[in-house]
């Protein structure tokens, strides 16, 4: 077998070529990656590292046609569900529907990774108050404007209670452009009281069986409303079938990821991995063909392990992430220092927790919504990362700032100092703008340094172990 | 009488106090600058002064109802700090039109008087649960009537008068401190507001150096006779139904507070927007000044809609906190635009 090479944009080029005369078969929305940038404005791919195997090709060719799905679906008489914030949840109640295709709007966040920020969602962004002290999410609103990212939903889905300030007001604003937005509540996750019955939550966690009974009421709202979009009920056994294929895509992914992960040798590269964990939030809008992917880069990543073969040498030191990158490059950047993906929470890990079939299905998808790690505390989002963490192996831990969002301004602080004294991990904290080139220098000295810190203490090994905040 | 903090203006004080403590509605001085407990780059400077105020050794407890992320995240930090443990998180619902929400409140509420038991209260009676609530109901009558008089040109009482009032009210957890609201106070007569344009003053909590917006806004020649902050009229519960309260006194609470408040934080905001919209057009507003924490999104995205909605010129202004004279010149040039007919 090849050893894996790290391309350009410009090395793809020769090697979807080479690919082709070679035989490679590709589904319908294959062709070389360039085409994304020259005809759809994805002008950041042009800065970006890729896998070079024909699994990532397709991992990215189908995350990046991903609207013309959507104008395919209402092309076919699709109702379309634009879903905003529980990452998870929503798209699994509608996929109950087979004329529903669902699709998450505040996706836009990625818009300015893709595009870069002279776009016109920004743009409209700004005109309409809300400016760049807001997360990236509000590309979300100028894209409503524009009407250029995804079509427009025939039903927007969000919601609202403990979630991030950004999002919530930025789907509030899109309320009143005139598009209404059916909301529905997730509270605080908190503690049972004594003697209060308690349920246990995909992931571990535990919530009040109150607080669950709230969610799945509030569900039963979003169902109701979705089966007005559909104009029936769901078939009696649609429900626990979409919650069976969900837990298909979701337990690829946990092999996928333990097997990227763990694996002595790094098999695939941090971006793609991020691609493939974001999946799983709504299937890139097609579920069968979502799991196809994922299929096809396990058998990547399983034929790269029994070879032993990998994309970095084996000194890479293994982080765990915390936080998506608002500049995909970041991920790319890890490895130009030094660092491996081992190991992420990008505030969406009850996304690719199993969910439970041994429950009323509503009660199942209450407890999966429940288990989110934002509504949550930092003191438990940090547990379940420290548990992560150890899982696999992790020898530091980056947090990545969202520029702007809500939450970031504290729970950096918390979570790092949790994980750090209960790993004994480095830690570091930085912040990723969607833009990083005025950045990049100091973001690359920051990640180096926590590399070497990382690599010092893998020489001390045998010496007691500390805890140290880089 | 021992003391119970409250963040928000979601906790019925009367429910607090119908279990045997003083509430207190903390609202802090000033920003925290110095041995900052919560001082992330992006903190909002409320929410780190919450954080502060709630480590206070002479509050029995701290009960958070957090309305913003941020505030959440302070009560999860009091949590972890307080030596004794007792700070409670009261989970107030956005969504504003769902009948799962409503119960859900009612629940939290109830969830609340326990613990408040559990910290050495006492269950209500219901007489002197309704008695509580009827003394608090009328305190706040009063409030309202007086910040009415205001507007109506009835009232020789100042607008920072009145605010001051309100704090007192709010931190003082007495409703019989009502009686002294304006005793003392050099008023400024009625003719003296002709003339004046009359001001809006929106937006989120305010610390109790804000107060000097009041003094910049009437300096400049404005007259502000609208307090949509927390800390003013807008977040006063509404008035009970006195027939309601005898059958179902927490009921009654939920209607008040849940029901009515208009918040920027709830989902939809219709209920603000409406809120603004009639009291703009009673109030005969000239001109609205919105005042937000830097980094609080929900204020900072919903002022183009406050516009539309009030229909007058709006300045909205950022603040740290601390009175600066960059904000002072705004607020005067704002007011000077508005006394030369400009913008309306």
């Amino acid at each position: 077998m090849a050893i894996p090479r790290s391309l350009s944009l410009e090395d793809w080029d020769a090697r979807y070529d080479a690919l082709r005369r070679d035989g490679m078969g590709e589904p319908w929305y294959g062709g070389p990656l360039r085409r994304h940038l020259e005809a759809g404005g994805d002008t950041r791919l042009g800065a970006l590292r890729f896998d070079d195997s024909p699994a990532a090709l397709r991992l990215w060719n189908f995350l990046l046609t991903e609207e013309d799905r959507l104008r395919e679906a209402r092309a076919a008489g699709h109702k379309l569900v634009g879903a905003m914030k529980d990452l998870g949840t929503v798209p699994v109640l509608a996929s109950a529907f087979p004329e529903l295709t669902t699709f998450y709007v505040d996706g836009a966040w990625w818009i300015p990774c893709l595009m870069g920020t002279a776009i016109g969602a920004l743009r409209e962004a700004d005109r309409l108050g809300v400016c760049d002290s807001f997360c990236p999410v509000r590309a979300l609103l100028g894209a409503f404007v524009t009407g250029e990212h995804f079509p427009i939903p025939d039903l927007l889905v969000c919601s609202a209670g403990a979630t991030c300030d950004d999002l919530s007001a930025v789907a509030q604003r899109v309320e009143g452009l005139g598009h209404p937005v059916f909301w529905w509540e997730m509270p605080h996750r908190r503690r049972a009281d004594r003697g209060e019955p308690s349920a246990t939550l995909p992931g571990g966690g535990i919530a009040p069986a109150e607080q669950v009974a709230l969610v799945r009421d509030e569900l039963g709202r979003v169902m109701g409303a979705l089966c007005d979009l559909a104009g029936h009920r769901p078939e009696s056994d649609a429900l626990g079938g979409a919650i069976a294929q969900a837990n298909r895509v979701r337990r690829t992914l946990g092999h996928l990821r333990t097997l990227a992960y763990t694996s002595p040798l790094c098999p695939m590269p941090a971006l793609e991995m991020l691609i493939c964990e974001m999946l799983a939030i709504h299937f890139c809008s097609d579920r069968g063909e979502c799991i196809e992917v994922l299929a096809d880069m396990i058998a990547e990543v399983e034929s790269r392990v029994a070879e032993g073969v990998g994309v970095l040498g084996e000194a890479a030191v293994r982080v765990f992430w915390v936080n998506p990158v608002a500049d995909l490059r970041v991920m790319n950047l890890l490895e130009i220092c030094g660092g491996r993906l081992c190991g992420t929470e990008f505030l969406f890990s009850h996304a690719l927790d199993a969910i439970p079939e041994d429950v009323e299905p509503m009660e199942a998808l209450a407890r999966t919504a429940l288990a989110d790690p934002m509504v949550g505390t930092c003191g438990e989002r940090a547990e379940r990362i420290s548990r992560d963490l150890t899982r696999f192996g992790a020898e530091a831990l980056v947090i990545s700032r969202v520029p702007g969002a809500s939450h970031c301004a504290f729970e950096g602080e918390l979570v790092g100092r949790e994980v750090a004294a209960r790993c004994g991990v480095p830690v570091l904290e930085i912040e990723v703008p969607s833009f990083d080139d005025a950045v990049e220098p100091a973001l690359r000295t920051r990640l180096e340094a926590l590399i070497e810190t990382a690599r010092v203490k893998r020489k001390c090994a045998g010496e007691p172990r500390r805890t140290r905040w880089a | 009488m021992i003391t119970v903090a409250c963040s928000s203006f979601f906790v019925p004080p009367e429910w607090v106090a119908a279990h045997g403590f003083r509430p207190e509605r903390l609202i802090p001085e000033a920003p925290v600058t110095e041995g900052c407990v919560a001082c992330g780059e992006g903190m909002c400077p409320y929410a780190r002064a919450m954080a502060h105020a709630a480590l206070r050794d002479d509050v029995r407890a701290v009960v958070f109802a957090p309305t913003c992320d941020q505030q959440r995240r302070v009560a999860e930090l009091s949590g972890t700090r307080r030596q004794d443990a007792a700070t409670f998180l009261l989970h107030v619902p956005r969504v504003a039109r769902s009948e799962n929400c409503r119960r859900y409140y009612r629940s939290e509420i109830e969830r609340l008087g326990r613990f408040l038991v559990e910290i050495g209260g006492r269950p209500p009676e219901r007489e002197f649960l309704i008695e509580t609530m009827s003394r608090f109901d009328a305190a706040r009558d009063r409030l309202r009537r007086a910040a009415e008089a205001r507007r109506l040109g009835t009232s020789s009482l100042s607008a920072r008068t009145l605010a001051e009032g309100m704090v007192r009210f709010h931190r003082s957890g007495d409703p019989e401190v009502i009686d002294t609201v304006g005793r003392g106070a050099g008023e400024r007569g009625k003719a003296g507001r002709t003339g004046r344009r009359r001001i809006a003053l929106l937006g989120g909590p305010l610390f109790e150096t804000d107060l000097a917006f009041f003094d910049w806004i009437e300096v400049a020649g404005g007259d502000i006779v609208l307090d949509g902050t927390e800390n003013g009229e807008r977040t006063l519960a509404a008035a009970f139904d006195m027939a309601r309260l005898g059958d179902d006194p927490v009921g009654e609470l939920v209607r008040a507070y849940f029901d009515a408040i208009p918040d920027v934080s709830r989902r939809s905001n219709d209920g603000l927007l409406n809120w603004v919209r009639d009291s703009a057009a009673a109030g005969r507003i000239d001109g609205v000044v919105l005042r937000h924490h830097v980094w609080c999104d929900q204020w900072m995205a919903e002022v183009p809609r406050i516009g539309e909605v009030a229909g007058v010129p709006v300045l909205a202004v950022d603040s740290s906190g601390r009175p600066d004279g960059r904000t002072r010149t705004r607020i005067e040039a704002f007011v000077e635009m508005l006394l030369a007919g400009v913008g309306g």
